[in-house]
């Protein structure tokens, strides 16, 4: 019995990754370059993706191998089959338990090389830092500099009430 | 476009050490987390900065819980600038009027119809008439609605929705505000002849009404006629609504038709035959069926196999329910012709909506048949069992697939071994299995429903469930 096929992958400090194609293709991005290209041994290289970040995403495509890949055809105006989760499994969890700075680099690395169950967990988890706070508090969790005018703010303020239900 | 009020002013005054790609700045990210957060919390990201204020605020504005926030927070507005007239001028408030452009473009969502009729929508209906009676062309005031609940009373306010039906809509429900007078015939069909002239794609239309309202042979030819109009149909939904033949001759000129509820009211079983054959053969792609049947003489007809076996054709069916007085009895050999004819059936609801002390019901064994090979696909299954004999068989690894099985029963009381039947019943290894009781089974608040409670009612029943609980693994709660 012959071993998995496997690919390397680059990151943009230029460590190389050799992992199980079937790892590699749970990223869209990759899975895609892989059919364009055609099998090859070159290194893939993913100039966006730092080593210890790709390291990251590496360990949740290993975990998720085997899951079922998301619908393609999914309405990407609806937001039902989103939503209807937003639970994240205990694994992931864990998984994303990194500190703030991490967690914004697994988002952009899960966006940029479309991994789509990967960046729901990272959202969902910024989502869940967001809940429940005042945009004071917000703006400091996430070093956000607050760039409205006294007047804007007071303006959307008011426009955020008439928003409420009846 | 409008929208994005603050967007060009970020150009100017860029935002202070944001790196080209901070994920903290990014719009489709910040658009996929604002996604799931709920209205509260995104009324606070709104405040955050540009950035997050024009992502969170497309989200807050997509639904809209009626009219009544846009027209609040503008009339007041309107009327000093126009000195007590009524309307929004764009030469006299440019500024404002573009303002109530952009928020009235990002509604995707309404959900709730007028809301309390004020002087103030009064104001604005007036408004809406007259610019409607006059321009040829028409501007909809939410242009960009893809979904309206349209709560009405019928008095006021039923003709208004046609100021909001645009070209985008895809998805049109009626619905009586709660407390209202019944709904009238003859104005609604008035409206549905005017929403038919407008040229919509529509692909669902659900007229959620009470049972009372309507004169049904009146509104029927117009509820026929509307549905001619809409070729593009997919879902017709009538869960109230007495179906007659020139609907369901209607439903068969929808050649994208997947899913359909709606009443049959009959007293005799001949006719409810000769409905379900006619809508078989009219809807053969259907994939959601779910009927209702009623009658008004107190002793109910019982339907028979024979009477659903021409939907057999219907091959796509992924959920067929039907509703009566009594049960639908079946044997294990028409079970199985039933997995037989509908390969993808997920959803199977057999349960009757009353059930009376007198009526058997299937035997706990019989549970087997909805097992593969017969159904492997079905997940979710209500139905009537006799649960005063336990079987001796283990039924649960055959129901494996199942996430929720609804039993409805009669056969609990001060006798029943609820401890026995709390075990047997555990033994269905699928992780969410709810029980209820059908005494509490109503239309559209099928036994499917979360919650219920009908638990309680029943004694015993309530023992069996305790008895359960304490034997299932931790479940999720969802």
């Amino acid at each position: 019995m012959s071993a998995a096929p496997q690919v390397t992958l680059e990151s943009s400090d230029g460590e190389k990754f050799k992992v199980d194609k079937e790892v590699a293709e749970r990223s869209v991005l990759i899975k895609n370059m892989i059919e364009d290209v055609g099998e090859s041994d070159n290194p893939i290289p993913l100039p966006n993706v730092n080593a210890s970040v790709l390291k990251k995403v590496l360990e949740y495509c290993e975990h998720h191998r085997g899951d079922p890949l998301p619908a393609a055809d999914a309405d990407p105006s609806n937001d039902d089959n989103r939503k209807r989760a937003t639970e994240i499994s205990d694994w992931d969890q864990k998984f994303i338990q990194v500190d703030q700075e991490m967690l914004f680099e697994i988002i952009l690395a899960a966006n940029y090389m479309d991994i789509k169950p990967l960046l729901d967990v990272g959202c969902k988890t910024v989502a869940n830092m967001i809940k429940g706070k005042t945009p004071e508090e917000i703006r400091k969790l996430f070093n956000i500099v607050n760039d409205f005018t006294p007047e804007e703010e007071a303006q959307i303020k008011k426009e955020n009430e008439w928003a409420e239900d009846r | 476009m409008y929208g994005y009020m603050f967007r060009n002013l970020r150009t100017e005054q860029s935002v202070s050490g944001v790196v080209a790609d901070d994920a903290r700045y990014v719009p489709e990210l910040l658009d996929i987390i604002f996604s799931f957060l709920d209205k509260e919390s995104l009324r606070n990201a709104a405040c955050v900065c540009r950035v997050w204020h024009d992502i969170a605020i497309d989200r807050i504005w997509q639904v809209l819980p009626g009219l009544l926030p846009l027209i609040n927070h503008f009339w007041p507005t309107w009327i000093n600038v126009k000195n007590g007239m009524m309307g929004l001028d764009d030469t006299e408030c440019p500024e404002l009027w573009s303002r109530f452009r952009a928020y009235s473009h990002r509604v995707r969502k309404l959900d709730g119809g007028i809301g309390i009729v004020s002087q103030a929508v009064q104001n604005y209906l007036k408004t809406l008439e007259e610019s409607y009676s006059v321009e040829t062309a028409f501007e909809p005031p939410l242009p960009s609605i893809r979904e309206i609940i349209w709560e009405t009373n019928a008095v006021d306010d039923t003709m208004a929705l046609r100021f909001f039906v645009s070209p985008s809509l895809r998805k049109l429900s009626i619905r009586p505000t709660t407390s209202s007078s019944p709904m009238d015939s003859d104005l609604l069909s008035q409206l549905l002849s005017h929403v038919s002239n407008q040229n919509l794609h529509l692909a669902t239309f659900n007229l959620d009404t009470k049972w009372t309202d309507f004169e049904d042979e009146k509104l029927g030819p117009a509820l026929a006629s509307f549905i001619r109009s809409q070729s593009t149909l997919e879902e017709v939904l009538f869960p109230k609504f007495y179906v007659q033949h020139s609907i369901i001759s209607a439903l068969a000129g929808l050649h994208r038709l997947r899913k359909f509820h709606g009443v049959l009211h009959f007293d005799t079983s001949p006719e409810v035959d000769s409905f379900i054959a006619d809508l078989a053969g009219a809807c053969p792609t259907l994939r959601n069926l779910v009927l209702y049947i009623t009658n008004d003489s107190t002793e109910q007809h019982s339907i028979r196999f024979e009477s659903i076996s021409p939907l057999l054709s219907c091959r796509s069916l992924v959920e067929f329910q039907i509703l009566h007085g009594r049960p639908l009895q079946l044997g294990a050999h028409q079970i199985h012709t039933i997995g037989q004819a509908w390969p993808s059936i997920a959803t199977l609801g057999l349960c009757p909506n009353v059930i009376r002390s007198n009526e058997s019901g299937l035997p706990l064994s019989g549970l087997v048949n909805f097992g593969p090979p017969s159904f492997p696909m079905l997940e979710r299954l209500a139905v009537f069992l006799d649960l005063s004999v336990l079987p001796n068989t283990n039924v649960g690894m055959a129901l494996s697939q199942l996430k929720t099985l609804c039993v409805g029963t009669t056969f609990i009381n001060g006798n029943t071994d609820t401890e026995g039947l709390a075990q047997y019943l555990a033994t269905i290894s699928s992780p969410s299995i709810r029980l209820c009781n059908a005494t509490e089974v109503h239309y559209r608040k099928f036994v499917f429903e979360e919650g219920g409670g009908p638990h309680d009612l029943v004694g015993g029943w309530a023992s069996v469930s305790r008895e359960m609980e304490k034997r299932r693994c931790p479940v999720d709660k969802d």
